[in-house]
């Protein structure tokens, strides 16, 4: 039995997955994901306060004997909350899709960064989908399937749906097997 | 090329009987009423247990139960056999159709080139009235797996043998003349000796002793009747003699957990005969439930050995073959793979040479081996854990004895584990090892993958290491800590050999 043959590849010619490659996502993506996490800290910070200083009324002592696990908790929420507006911030720009002529790349995260390709002649099957909020934002979510595992193996979240179309025209006249 | 006729002629001839016993729709044998009767009480049971445990208790139903479990009984009589009378098959010489359902009507067809496996299997019972279950696994989103459970033995490798037939026609027209077969492992006695003794005892005492554990709950008021029933003076001497016991708890332990691999061995892998056919490695043995699988060469994804010191010092190792699974089983946690135990090096090669047959014309390989930054970390957290064991006792001798021993060995392993990681590659297959102790390799082929994915974090980043991950439809292999621009390349390098391959990935 004869399987795949392949002689030898040339490192000097492979093309290269670049950073020049990657197409950023539409600025109002990032203006709602700043949003989310400004409302989210907002609503989170305010309720926890409300929370803490009711706790303080209904006992007769006040702050001083209060538990310090509640205050190390309000200390790693902070933490948490700045780490993530830090990575939200500065990971926008680290955030893309790169489109080629026989695949489709997506990388994303600050803290941790990866990057994904799906060559279109592996794709089982795509996706367009659209939550309430991304519809009043004009954004879509573009996920694309190959075999062997459960769940989309490439979602890109954010996207223009006119360039989320536009994609998923060019893997239908390209692409498959 | 007589012998390529040959070949031909015979797929042919099993076609054809495939086609005769099975052209015109057919049901199983009778006696799968009796299948589908257990799997519906079954399924009845598990679905309404907490509901059922609650009438057990209530008096008033209690008192109509036995009218209750008649009418139950009958239901699910009834339900066997409409559904055992509602399922037929049959096949022509593209696609296999199964028309089924107890209220709806349901029909499935199956093309042949997307079935991937036909395991046989035998419980005790379909031994004793002479038949055997038939498990056809296919590949597709519809989780259309296809479970025959009463089959004359016959007619089930007319029907193996005619699927398999009309499958590779499909497939490949010509094949290629080869000897009939090669055995890759065959459990003698002593083989099935060396296979038990170099399994993981630990684990398995470990499981039995929680099955014991777990059991104790239901039987605490016979278990506390018995241990009361021994004489005082027992105790006596246990309460201050206790320590002795301890070695001999543990030897006791060992030996009970030896004993009960060895045992689970021999049930599994009785009689295990492996071989490599001509389009196909085959699998069967096992000393109660009897098991028949196949695997065409060209559904394979993944190649995987795992050997413990044990296995490498006998010379053996476990090979597990990977197929491409459907979305729904890999959901379920379970993967199309088939496990040879015992496998040797030589039949090893064998099978490498029939399924990469490029890995072994490549005399010289490329080596990726990890950034040290994998040796640093893995030191660091050992040393971490050593400091951490330190703060646990109190005693200054205790403190010196954890360091003396902790450091050495966390320097050695951090070692080991840096040397033991890397990554063998041709270009067109990839092998990745892995693990010290207990060593993994896996191999499977660019071209079959399905995605490549480059991870890291952010002190990853500033040192220049990244992970990569190679997904097949069989799984993914992840190869970590590999020096960010050797990543890169294998990154770009499998892309373009997934994106120039013609070839069907499965």
């Amino acid at each position: 039995m004869e399987r795949f043959e392949n002689t030898k590849l040339e490192l000097e010619g492979l093309p290269q997955l670049g950073d020049q490659d990657f197409e950023m996502l539409p600025n109002r993506y990032f203006r709602l994901r700043m949003w989310t996490w400004g409302v989210t800290s907002l609503i989170s910070i305010l309720l926890l306060c409300g929370a803490y200083l009711w706790l303080a009324m209904e006992s007769e002592s006040g702050f001083s004997d209060f538990p310090s696990v509640l205050w190390a908790f309000l200390a790693a929420w902070s933490i948490f909350l700045s780490l993530w507006g830090v990575s939200e911030f500065h990971g926008f720009q680290m955030r893309g899709y790169a489109m080629r002529e026989r695949d489709l790349s997506y990388r994303a995260g600050f803290f941790f960064h990866a990057y994904t390709t799906v060559p279109f002649n592996r794709l089982q099957h795509s996706e367009v989908s659209q939550g309430p909020v991304a519809r009043l934002a004009k954004l879509c979510t573009l996920k694309l399937y190959t075999a062997g595992s459960s769940g989309a193996n490439l979602s890109i979240s954010g996207m223009d749906p006119v360039d989320a179309q536009r994609i998923r025209d060019y893997i239908d006249e390209h692409g498959g097997n | 090329m007589h012998s390529a006729f040959v070949t031909i002629s015979m797929s042919m001839a099993a076609i054809e009987s495939m086609l005769e016993a099975f052209g015109t729709p057919k049901r199983q044998h009778f006696l799968g009423v009796i299948r589908y009767f257990t799997k519906n009480l079954y399924l009845l049971v598990r679905s309404f247990f907490p509901l059922l445990a609650g009438l057990a208790l209530s008096d008033e139903i209690r008192n109509y139960g036995k009218i209750i479990a008649i009418a139950v009984f009958a239901l699910v009589i009834v339900a066997a056999f409409v559904e055992y009378w509602r399922f037929r098959f049959h096949l022509d010489d593209k696609s296999m159709t199964i028309q089924k359902g107890l209220l709806e009507r349901e029909t499935i067809n199956i093309p042949f080139e997307r079935i991937q496996a036909l395991h046989m299997e035998q419980a005790p019972w379909q031994r004793l009235v002479g038949l055997t279950g038939l498990k056809i696994d296919t590949a597709g989103t519809s989780g259309s797996e296809v479970d025959l459970q009463a089959l004359k033995l016959a007619e089930a490798k007319i029907l193996r043998d005619g699927i398999m037939a009309a499958r590779s026609a499909n497939v490949s027209p010509i094949e290629v003349a080869k000897d009939p077969f090669k055995s890759l492992v065959h459990l003698t006695p002593k083989e099935l000796l060396k296979v038990g003794l170099t399994q993981n005892h630990l684990r398995n005492g470990f499981i039995a002793l929680g099955a014991i554990v777990a059991l104790y709950e239901p039987l605490q008021t016979w278990v506390d009747a018995w241990l009361a029933s021994w004489p005082e003076v027992v105790w006596m001497i246990l309460k201050w003699s206790w320590f002795l016991f301890i070695p001999v708890g543990v030897f006791a332990f060992l030996l009970f957990s030896f004993v009960l691999s060895l045992l689970g061995a021999v049930f599994k892998y009785y009689n295990l005969q492996a071989n490599l056919n001509q389009q196909e490695v085959s699998l069967r043995g096992g000393l109660l439930k009897r098991f028949e699988y196949r695997i065409p060469l060209l559904k394979v994804q993944i190649l995987e050995w795992r050997s413990n010191i044990a296995k490498r010092l006998l010379g053996i190792e476990t090979l597990r073959i990977f197929q491409a699974s459907a979305q729904e089983s890999s959901q379920s946690g379970k993967d199309l793979s088939m496990a040879i135990p015992g496998i040797a090096e030589t039949a090893s090669n064998g099978l490498v040479a029939e399924i990469f047959p490029s890995w072994m014309a490549h005399s010289s390989k490329i080596n990726f081996k990890p950034s040290r930054f994998l040796l640093y970390r893995t030191l660091f957290l050992r040393i971490m854990t050593t400091a951490a064991l330190t703060f646990t006792v109190d005693s200054y001798l205790g403190k010196v004895l954890i360091i003396a021993t902790a450091l050495p060995w966390a320097f050695l392993s951090a070692r080991k584990v840096y040397e033991n990681h890397w990554m063998s590659v041709t270009p067109d297959v990839c092998m990745i090892h892995s693990g010290w102790l207990r060593k993994k390799r896996s191999m499977f082929t660019f071209y079959q993958l399905q995605r490549v994915v480059f991870n890291q974090n952010a002190i990853m980043r500033k040192r220049g290491v990244a992970h990569i991950t190679l997904a097949t439809a069989a799984g993914n292999r992840t190869f970590k800590y590999l020096n960010e621009a050797d990543a890169r390349q294998l990154y770009d390098w499998s892309l373009a050999l997934i994106e120039q391959s013609e070839s069907d990935w499965m």
